[in-house]
């Protein structure tokens, strides 16, 4: 017995000892970066030289010329209309660019990888590249491009539209390599030095960049499509106080050229995504000016192995669903202006069925959401402030009812227990602030199934989105909720909504937010999130990427700027100019911004129509509650301000409703003249000091309208 | 010399921008820095061809840069630009311009500070004292400069701690001025307190830091800024060289430059792009701006060096990296704020009253605003209103005095009635007394009762703790009057009431968010010592021959507070009836309730443990001494607890990494 005791206690040990050789043999055979699998392949670059293209005319019709050179996969188009050529690749050698860039810019295609060390290493057609016909027709034809020395492949298929050029990427094979992105190209309608003509991209409400003027940027214009996939972002795991604003949105996929008196429109037709545009402008980095699509395969980001933050740098163990797809279209005479270019875009999004057609009855509306109730953290649970009993609601709307033609109201917070104890749960209503429901059937009714303040509304942690270094997602101070669980909290509620009567909704955060999670990609969460706003009948869409936009019956929160890059030149409202004959668009409330007036004249401006967030009772009373960022909202401070509002903005939109803007011009420093199809133009003053234009006497911020006869 | 270029800028009007790229925060009800809409926002970005430019400074609409890679100033004027000195100077670090328009340059390679005219001409040179109050050891190697009215020239010497180097008119060294006081640690005055001589004498002297920037405002009062200092990072000198600027409660360990203006509103630079604004008191009004190496959007800044305000209200600052000027200029929110701000540091109440009211519209959480509408209607004796605006603002100086008003209203209507009331108690107890002499009311039995819940029975033992400590023990030890359960309802009462105290008392005394409880904090401050004391006690007791059980210190322990026990929460409540001006009634009775509770401790132990005094102060000490062993043993537990776990948790997370 004793023996035995004593043999079991030196299995133990030595089982143990074991255990322990093996665990530390596992972490000193790791490499930080180094996944499982099999090795990565080592492959030397090829050498470089230049050499002229030469192009071969494979595709024609009455307006376009395609050309195209088998050594690079560059293209060329002729536009017969007015003798343009849009190049896509560098025609002669230029010594101010080193190889790698002269690669780069002589290639149609390249690829992007990731070596043994986790660097991103190029492939590009023209150095690395063989290319191949597959098929030819009278308007199309596809190239298989094969890059033998990592076994990769991709085939890309070219289509001669009317006006228009389609290039898709119909197949991509790895071979040894992981692929992380793709340019389609990118020197397509490059230039050199500083020419006349611009770049627009949709950054915010949308962006000019002036390549007549110099740059004093040093970093280019690279933004995602829809926004920043949050899923590959770390949260940090410190607090430091949050100063620097996020950039604004690109919510439309294309990009523009313009060029004299031709434009060309880059609309992102597939895999947007997962498409990033990236702008330069001369002076940063080389002395081109180029736009393009980078189309993202696999995402770089940190593995996290500990609490403090520490971690590796891997890529994207599986590949996006990434179907590239650019559709050019080329614009000459009136159409190469931004308000062609925007009415091109939208001939795009209407064909593709992601934005309706509508008539709008002719009247100019404002938009007041109203905060109803909100709940403060006390030493003993939480009491609630009622901010605007229903009562008091229907005397505001009254009082807004003598001046304006319509009023959409958005309700937030009408849950027991206020705004912030509320979502993914919104019932049951806050009954000390709303009488007799029927009487709100009229108005929107704010939720938000996609993000949730910890622990409200009972969702467990398995129901929250993990990003892909398995935390928590946040956005600002609330949870992100599972994109595949918000259908089933929507369901669970609609039927209790409708119930009461109430069958309007304002939608939060579903339109604007697109990310991965854990263990899904983008497209399957944008997929579950479209699936949830289709339950809904017509709502109110905030900010909406393109792919939502369909589902809006209004459009709130649109953005009044853009991210604001050095390389950013200017404002130009492509958003509204695309957007405006589809839905009513709102401001952001403007109630919160620091300069009223200035707000109004752009409102004016942009065709957008006012929008306030608004409280019967002063917002003092939520300085201690999760909506303290709501500094200004009291009815009474704010009544005269809004009649004044509407009354400034109708005056001037009145006129133009239902008709198009079809040009935009700076007549004067911060003066701008806005020319309707219906012949009204406004000339607006954004200056402090009256203005002359023209024969025009303009008060500072504030506007002229000029009705045509 | 001066050369004339004309340079096309890079102008970004202001509707052109794109959206602003930071937050602004201010500070909020409560004291906490909250979001509110923007009060500056990035119009223009100035870039001329400068490298590595160093200083800027604004005066008569005209822009001085210190293009320092290019070893020159200089100078926009619209669209121009022109240099000057160009080439006299070799590193130029820091500039200013005078009324006269004099251009002070801080050179420091060629180590001088150069004046030139308006024109361009060189008119003076400042080298290095000779004078030996100036000090052998110290350098003078010019990194800033200001002047006053008078003349006199402040220079900032790399290295120099004595303060700035100060020059009058004629270029004559008269001293050194604004030091700092150096910061003392207490691991230097440990250092002091066990070391040799020798090994002092290794030591480095300690030496004040130095500041990092100045500036003068035009009333000639010298300002500096010193990198690293937080709290005192901004300072005001008067002319005796005495700091007159109040301690920040919200600042930056970074500051590098700072500007003044009109109105004596502190503008704030931090290298890490924060611009901070205070009002002439040191009250902060805004923070915004932020920095970005690769983004490059307007307003946010990758290596900013200087600041400056010009007339207009617009704020300039220059990056180094970039070579750019950002102008950030005030917005309609912005401008009525400092507008409200200059009417009340001028204590214009009243004419800034509509400002103040449009404020508050605009922005209901912007804390100064209670203030001023306090102020406000404090002087027009509305102290209800000020009392409520006050409160909101947690100002307790002008709470305390507009309570004393209300109290004071309060008291001249009551004064009469009070006095009737005592006059009619003192007549009763005249009556009483004399119908009681003459047998007329019969004495109140008392004694002979018994209580017959135990508890009450116990609390009315712990009584005698007051009266006489020394049978009271005797009681507890021999006959068990005290048990362990009472006194742990004692211990939970100790909790409750200063839970109460924080709900029931004044502000002016517990402070305005006190309100606010962390339970578990609270939990913690109250039994820590008291977990220690006894703890210790019964450890160190046990083997110095103490004659008490862990019971009895336990039980003794909390009667030794009885006082504090029984008389803390009616003094917190009697606060409520108390001015600042009073406030040493609230303090000196809370010293001699914990005084008091102290000699009780002490009487108690020497009976539990039957020590005598030498023995019981022995006790004591040894006593104090082992709980700072346990607390150090505690603390380091947790610490070596923390570490293990966090230790198998990244093993785990890599090997599940490495797995998969």
């Amino acid at each position: 017995m004793r023996v035995n005791r004593a043999v079991v206690g030196y299995a133990i040990r030595i089982a143990l000892l074991v255990l322990a050789t093996v665990l530390l043999g596992l972490l000193l055979d790791y490499e930080p970066g180094e996944s499982s699998g099999t090795p990565p392949v080592v492959f030397v670059q090829r050498p470089y030289t230049f050499e002229s293209p030469v192009f071969e005319k494979i595709l024609g019709n009455e307006n376009l010329e395609l050309y195209f050179d088998k050594r690079s996969a560059g293209i060329k188009l002729v536009d017969l209309r007015n003798g343009k050529i849009w190049h896509s690749v560098l025609e002669e050698a230029d010594r101010s660019l080193n190889n790698v860039w002269q690669a780069f810019f002589s290639s149609g295609v390249t690829l992007e990888h990731i070596d043994a060390r986790n660097t991103v290493r190029r492939l590009n057609s023209v150095r690395d590249g063989e290319t191949g016909f597959v098929d030819l027709s009278s308007d199309s034809f596809s190239v298989a491009i094969a890059f033998p020395d990592v076994g990769a492949a991709i085939e890309v298929k070219y289509t001669l539209g009317v006006d228009s050029l389609d290039i898709s990427v119909t197949r991509v094979e790895e071979g040894a390599i992981k692929l992380t992105s793709l340019y389609l190209y990118p020197f397509m309608g490059a230039s050199k030095g500083t020419v006349p003509g611009s770049f627009l991209i949709p950054d915010g409400i949308g962006a000019e960049l002036d390549l007549s003027k110099k740059t004093i940027a040093t970093s280019p214009f690279i933004a995602r499509v829809y926004g920043r996939d949050e899923g590959f972002t770390d949260i940090p795991t410190t607090f430091s106080l949050d100063m620097v604003t996020d950039p604004e949105r690109i919510t439309l996929p294309f990009f523009a050229i313009t060029a004299g008196d031709s434009a060309m429109l880059g609309a992102i037709a597939g895999g947007d995504l997962y498409a990033e545009i990236q702008a330069y402008k001369s002076g940063i980095v080389t002395p081109f000016n180029w736009i393009t699509t980078r189309f993202i395969y696999r995402e770089m980001y940190r593995k996290l192995l500990n609490k403090k933050g520490e971690g590796v740098s891997i890529p994207q163990a599986q590949r996006n669903p990434v179907s590239p797809a650019l559709r050019f279209y080329f614009l000459d005479g009136k159409n190469s202006s931004p308000s062609g270019i925007a009415a091109k875009a939208r001939e795009d999004f209407l064909r593709r069925g992601l934005i309706p057609s509508r008539q709008f009855e002719p009247v100019v509306p404002l938009k007041l959401e109203f905060l109803v109730s909100e709940s403060e953290k006390t030493t003993f649970g939480r009491k609630v402030h009622i901010m605007t009993p229903q009562s008091e609601l229907e005397k505001i709307l009254a009082d807004v009812g003598r001046y304006s033609q319509r009023t959409v109201v958005v309700l937030r917070g009408y849950t027991s227990g206020g705004l912030s104890t509320s979502s993914p749960d919104h019932l049951p209503l806050e009954r000390k602030a709303i009488e007799d429901i029927s009487r709100l059937s009229d108005f929107y009714f704010y939720v938000d199934y996609l993000t949730a303040y910890e622990g409200s509304g009972g969702v467990s942690r398995a129901r929250y989105a993990q990003n892909r270094s398995e935390q928590i997602m946040i956005n600002g101070p609330r949870f992100i909720i599972d994109p595949r669980e918000t259908a089933s909290f929507a369901l669970e509620e609609l039927e209790s909504f409708s119930k009461l009567g109430i069958e309007k909704f304002a939608l939060a955060n579903l339109a604007e937010l697109a990310f991965s999670t854990r263990d899904s990609n983008r497209t399957e969460n944008v997929e579950a999130l479209l699936e949830t706003v289709s339950l809904f009948d017509g709502p109110i869409l905030y900010n909406p990427n393109l792919y939502m936009i369909s589902r809006a019956s209004h459009i709130s929160d649109i953005p009044v700027s853009n991210s604001g890059y050095l390389i950013e030149d200017s404002v130009v409202p492509l958003l509204p100019l695309v957007l405006r004959e589809s839905f009513w668009l709102f401001t952001a409330p403007i109630n919160l911004t620091s300069d009223f007036r200035r707000e109004l004249l752009r409102a004016v401006d942009y065709g957008l129509f006012p929008g306030f967030y608004i409280t019967f009772e002063s917002s003092m009373k939520l300085v201690e509650t999760a909506s303290s960022d709501l500094f200004s909202t009291g009815y009474e401070s704010w009544s005269e301000k809004i009649e004044f509002a509407y009354d400034f903005v109708s005056k001037a939109l009145e006129n133009t409703l239902g008709s198009r803007l079809v040009e935009r011009v700076e007549v004067a420093d911060g003066i701008f003249r806005n020319t309707y199809d219906n012949g009204t133009s406004i000339t607006l003053n954004y200056n402090e000091n009256p203005a002359r234009a023209g024969d025009l006497e303009i008060e500072p911020l504030s506007y002229v309208v000029e009705v045509s006869r | 010399m001066k050369r004339l270029i004309t340079l096309v800028f890079l102008l970004a009007a202001a509707v052109l921008c794109g959206s602003v790229s930071y937050n602004t925060y201010t500070v909020g009800i409560g004291s906490f820095l909250v979001k509110s809409q923007e009060a500056f926002e990035p119009t223009e970005v100035l870039y001329g061809e400068f490298l590595s430019p160093e200083d800027l400074f604004v005066r008569d609409g005209k822009l001085y840069v210190a293009d320092s890679g290019n070893s020159r100033i200089a100078v926009l004027d619209g669209k121009e630009v022109s240099y000057l000195a160009e080439w006299e100077v070799l590193n130029p670090q820091g500039i200013f311009v005078d009324e006269k328009g004099t251009l002070y340059i801080a050179d420091s390679w060629s180590r001088n500070v150069y004046k030139y005219d308006g024109r361009g001409v060189q008119t003076g040179v400042l080298s290095r004292p000779d004078s030996p109050l100036y000090g052998k050891s110290n350098d003078f190697i010019p990194l800033k400069v200001a002047a006053d009215r008078r003349g006199n020239v402040y220079v900032l010497s790399q290295g120099v701690t004595n303060g700035l180097v100060v020059f009058n008119r004629d270029g004559k060294f008269v001293g050194f001025f604004g030091a700092n006081e150096p910061d003392v640690t207490l691991r230097m005055i440990l250092q002091r307190l066990f070391f040799t001589q020798s090994q002092k004498e290794q030591l480095l002297r300690i030496k004040p830091p130095s500041p990092g920037n100045l500036v003068v405002e035009d009333s000639g009062l010298v300002w500096t800024v010193t990198t690293g200092l937080t709290d005192k990072a901004i300072k005001r000198f008067n002319v005796a060289g005495t700091n007159i600027y109040g301690d920040l409660d919200f600042s930056s360990s970074d500051f590098i430059d700072l500007d003044i203006d009109a109105f004596g509103n502190v503008y704030a630079l931090s290298s890490t792009g924060l611009i901070f604004i205070y009002d002439s008191y040191g009250n902060l009004l805004f923070l915004f701006g932020g920095q970005s190496y690769y983004e490059n959007r307007r307003g946010l800044l990758r290596s900013p060096v200087a600041i400056d305000v010009a007339g207009d209200g617009r704020i300039y600052v220059l990056d180094k990296e970039d070579g750019t000027i950002t102008v950030f200029s005030p917005t309609a929110f912005g401008s009525l704020v400092l507008k409200g701000v200059s009417y009340y540091n001028q204590g214009m109440y009243l004419e800034g009253e509509a400002i103040w009211r449009e404020v508050q519209k605009l922005n209901s959480s912007f804390l100064l605003t209670y203030k001023v509408l306090g102020n406000i209607e404090f002087k027009r004796d509305n102290y209800g209103q000020a009392f409520d605006y006050f409160s909101l603002a947690q100002d307790k100086r002008s709470y305390s005095e507009a309570f004393w008003h209300l109290r004071n209203d309060w008291l001249q209507k009551v004064v009469g009635l009070l006095f009737v009331a005592l006059v009619a108690l003192a007549v009763f107890d005249l009556v009483r007394s004399v119908l009681k002499r003459q047998g007329k009311i019969k004495p109140r039995a008392r004694a002979g009762r018994e209580i017959r819940f135990r508890l009450f029975r116990e609390l009315k033992a712990s009584l005698k703790f007051l009266k006489n400590p020394f049978d009271a023990v005797y009681e507890m030890k021999r006959n068990g009057a005290v048990s362990f359960s009472t006194a742990t309802l004692l211990y939970i009462w100790m909790y409750v009431q200063n839970v109460l105290i924080l709900y029931l008392a004044s502000p002016l005394f517990v402070g305005f968010r006190a309100r606010n409880i962390d339970f578990l904090a609270l939990f913690y401050d109250t039994y820590r010592l008291l977990f220690l004391w006894i703890v210790g006690n019964f450890l160190v007791s046990e083997i110095s021959e103490g004659e008490g059980t862990f019971k009895h210190i336990y039980i003794g322990t909390i009667e030794a507070f009885l006082p504090i026990l029984l008389f803390a929460l009616p003094l917190a409540l009697v606060t409520n009836l108390l001015t600042l001006n009073e406030a040493f009634i609230y303090t000196f009775s809370m010293q001699a309730l914990n005084a008091w509770s102290l000699v009780m401790l002490l009487i108690i132990i020497s009976q539990v443990h039957n020590f005598t005094f030498g023995e019981t102060v022995k006790n004591v000490l040894l006593t104090l001494f082992a709980m700072l062993l346990l607390a150090m043993l505690i603390f380091l537990v947790i610490i070596l607890l923390r570490e293990e776990i966090d230790f198998f948790l990244s093993i785990v997370q890599e090997l599940i990494f490495h797995a998969g």
